[in-house]
């Protein structure tokens, strides 16, 4: 679908016409903040009331309310929900929208000398219409009035929004630093913030992961652990306690099905892993979720190989166990 | 550590309770809500607050009845009552026979009014009791208390609200009437910052610069996608210059000059141009209208009816003064109550109450039909480019003149959406059309707000009832009441059949 601009010299402004549900509307550039694909914004949700939950679009140091026209016309029952290819971000008074498009259809030179525009029939508070509505090229262009999207009861569910989404996206940022920290040069607070931080941000598996990471932790560095875990608990709680002890050698895995894999840790580091044909990171997480008959530590004192990991083992774990099936990491 | 001081503020709006929660939790006081009457006094009895924040019109009880059943009660009759009401004859007539009233408030407040009004409360109240909990914390306690009151303790208005008793409810509710004074968050200004403040001058648009807009642009180099011409182009987006809100203003109550809103001149040009007229029209057709009906933002009537004439012209003049001071580099006023407000701001509110306004004036029909938008008939035409009907009907709604009328030749999924929009009186079909349109029409039968549409099938002149593609009980079941031959005389025969409908309507 195109709009044609038309001849002569531009007289009207610029707006953004988009597409949803085949029908065409336009905004004035100087409220639109952005425009995303559909894979390109992260969708979060924050829960608004008991039971609903309203997904948002971060950008920049705010979060735009995704809110899909056909909720904002009263359609949402009779159409259902949709799936959209892209996001329109438009500030709404103090609200920073991001409404669901099917496409983005270009920007148009608007001059409404000629056609005259007629008000929406779907007003707001005061009686003020949503936007005009012009026939243009033969399609039904309606230009919306940014201002006027909300009616005063979604503008007040939306209200909580921006704070919710605010203290999610600090935790986000919160949990980054906790993380490069992890990797860095961890310690037992750091992972239980973590867990808790990507719990409450609905990352339930990092979150089961750091904890069982953290059950290791805790342990005294000496004793053995003293838990019945499974295969795979039992191999977390022998390399942290290496890593605790800061030991250098080469951990053997002997795997269920014959074959065999090592994790090499140097100072309590894992530098490398091997398991058949893969090495570093991804023999490590193999070795982690393929079931095992046991492991034995050997001692080095020195490992003259090159790191092919360069995180700490704790960090290097949780991501391991994260990334393994649910079935595979339980305690 | 200090106790805090227990607030009971009841009010069955939203918007009023988490105001009161914003201005009141920072400053020290302990907030309890209640939505009724009846919540109101079961909590009074058993929190034993130190004040209570009482709205006048409650969903179960009045304001006074509230008073009177705390009073009666041993346990609430000595907690202080601030009535707050945007009715100030009302609560000074339930002051009469309420002792336990001691302080009023009038909507809209400001968190100083708040503040200032709890305080004397609880003070007037320890003065006669001694036995009230210890004023807040100290931060919020350093407003002068004296501000709004009068001696005899009612609040004086302020000459400025009654302007205000018609502001409509802002853009966000809960923001703006809860945004606290510049004076209640920081010291006073000293005279050079303060004329530093008031002579700010932008480097472009004055009015341009407004707050919102000197805080949104954030351009995600290599996220943001924006659209231009008809092609996706990873330019990322750079802002625009900005229109003041003047001339949105201006495009939204004239629809005849619906381009003024995305013109390019200097705003403050075409504001002038296009409010002073506008503004006289109202003002003129406003004379006989009366505030009394009109909601204020907190949700109830103004005090005193004025005419909407007077509204007008004392909106006129306020616009004046913000156009002046725009054209002369200002970005921000300070306002009597020591609070900063920037003339984007200024000019938003003053948009949102014209167009109050403009409703009322349209409600009352002192404007001209055209003005409303409302009188003419609205038709939809929906047929495809190469219908056999096409161009009758095109002729037929041209010929009309008097129509609001669109059409939709293709993608009709678009059919309920801009139904809802454009809100047509009559959908004129191509009735041999199938399954496309037919599907939509089953969507617009199940939607509430569009059952009084009248849909008229057209069908070409030689067709008739045994015409295979002209299947009646279809078109019945989609909701069509009336097949049309379009005939060389279609316009004149849909100009009957509408003008018709619409007198039975």
């Amino acid at each position: 679908m195109r709009l044609m601009n038309g001849g002569g010299p531009e007289r009207g402004a610029k707006v953004l016409v988009v597409s949803v549900d085949d029908a065409l509307f336009a905004c004035h550039l100087d409220w639109v903040e952005a425009a995303y694909a559909g894979a390109q914004p992260p969708i979060h949700l924050v829960r608004m009331g008991s039971d609903r939950a309203r997904p948002f679009v971060p950008h920049g140091q705010e979060a735009a309310a995704v809110v899909d026209l056909r909720e904002l016309l009263g359609l949402r029952e009779a159409l259902g929900p949709a799936r959209r290819a892209g996001y329109l971000l438009v500030r709404s008074g103090a609200a920073l929208l991001a409404l669901p498009i099917d496409a983005c259809v270009g920007v148009r030179e608007l001059d409404l000398s000629q056609p005259a525009p007629v008000p929406t029939r779907l007003r707001r508070e005061g009686g003020v219409p949503l936007g005009h509505m012009v026939e243009l090229d033969g399609h039904v262009l309606t230009v919306l009035d940014p201002a006027r999207l909300l009616d005063d009861g979604l503008r007040d569910a939306l209200a909580p929004l921006q704070e919710k989404a605010q203290a999610f996206q600090d935790r986000q940022a919160r949990i980054e630093q906790l993380w490069q920290e992890i990797r860095r040069e961890p310690n037992a607070e750091q992972v239980r913030v973590f867990a808790r931080l990507c719990s409450r941000s609905g990352r339930g598996r990092t979150a089961g992961a750091a904890r069982q990471v953290l059950l290791h932790m805790d342990e005294d560095a000496d004793s053995p652990p003293d838990h019945a875990g499974d295969a795979v608990d039992r191999l977390v709680g022998e390399l942290l306690r290496r890593a605790r002890s800061r030991s250098s050698g080469t951990l053997r895995v002997d795997l269920a099905d014959g074959g065999g894999g090592e994790i090499v840790l140097a100072a309590g580091r894992v530098v490398d892993a091997r398991c058949g044909a893969s090495r570093g990171r991804d023999a490590f997480t193999r070795l982690l979720g393929a079931p095992h008959r046991g492991a034995r530590f050997e001692e080095r004192i020195e490992w003259a190989g090159s790191d092919r990991i360069a995180e700490s083992t704790v960090a290097l774990t949780i991501a391991a166990l994260e990334s393994l099936p649910s079935g595979a990491r339980a305690l | 550590m200090d106790e805090l001081v227990r607030v009971l503020a009841v009010d069955d709006s939203v918007t009023i309770r988490k105001a009161l929660e914003l201005i009141l939790a920072p400053t020290g006081f302990a907030v309890e809500f209640a939505t009724s009457g009846g919540e109101a006094i079961d909590k009074a009895r058993h929190g034993a607050p130190a004040v209570i924040l009482l709205d006048f019109i409650l969903p179960d009880m009045r304001g006074n009845e509230v008073c009177r059943a705390l009073r009666d009660d041993a346990r609430t009759a000595d907690i202080p009552i601030v009535l707050v009401s945007a009715r100030g004859a009302e609560i000074r007539q339930a002051s009469e026979d309420a002792p336990n009233v001691v302080r009023y408030l009038t909507k809209p407040f400001t968190p100083h009014e708040v503040i200032t009004v709890i305080h004397a409360a609880t003070e007037a109240c320890s003065a006669t009791t001694a036995t009230t909990a210890p004023p807040p914390r100290a931060d919020a306690a350093t407003e002068p208390a004296t501000a709004n009151a009068s001696p005899t303790g009612a609040v004086v208005r302020d000459p400025a609200r009654v302007v205000a008793a018609i502001e409509p409810p802002p853009t966000n509710a809960v923001c703006a009437p809860i945004e606290p004074p510049v004076s209640a968050r920081r010291p006073p200004v000293s005279e050079p910052a303060r004329q530093a403040l008031v002579d700010e001058r932008p480097d472009s648009n004055p009015i341009s610069a407004d707050d919102r807009r000197s805080r949104a642009p954030h351009d995600p180099v290599g996220v943001l996608r924006r659209a231009q011409g008809d092609r996706y182009d990873s330019t990322p987006l750079r802002p625009e210059p900005v229109r003041a809100p003047f001339v949105e203003a201006s495009g939204a109550l004239r629809p005849s000059g619906f381009a003024g809103a995305f013109q390019t001149e200097r705003p403050t040009v075409i504001a002038r141009d296009h409010f002073g007229p506008l503004l006289e029209r109202l003002r003129a057709g406003l004379e006989a209208v009366h505030a009394e009906a009109i909601d204020t933002y907190a949700g109830a009537g103004a005090e005193a009816a004025t005419p909407g004439g007077e509204d007008a012209s004392e909106l006129g003049a306020q616009l004046a003064d913000a156009l002046r001071r725009a054209e002369s580099g200002s970005r921000h006023v300070l306002r009597q109550d020591g609070s900063i407000r920037s003339l984007g701001d200024m000019a938003l509110d003053a948009y949102r109450r014209v167009c109050r306004l403009l409703f009322r004036a349209a409600a009352a029909g002192t404007l001209a039909a055209d003005d409303a938008g409302d009188a003419r008939p609205r038709v939809l035409v929906v047929c495809r480019a190469e219908s056999p009907v096409a161009a009758l009907l095109e002729g037929a709604v041209r010929d009309a003149g008097d129509w609001h009328a669109l059409r939709i030749a293709s993608d009709f999924r678009q059919i309920p959406m801009t139904v809802c929009l454009f809100g047509p009186t009559h959908l004129l079909v191509e009735a041999t059309q199938g399954e496309a349109i037919w599907q939509q029409l089953r969507i617009l039968r199940a939607l509430p707000h569009t059952r009084p549409l009248a849909i008229i099938g057209v069908v070409p002149a030689d067709a008739d009832g045994a015409d295979p593609s002209l299947d009646l009980e279809r078109l019945r079941e989609v909701g069509v009441t009336m097949v049309v031959a379009a005939g060389p005389d279609l316009a004149g025969v849909l100009r009957s059949h509408i003008g018709s409908m619409r007198a039975a309507a």
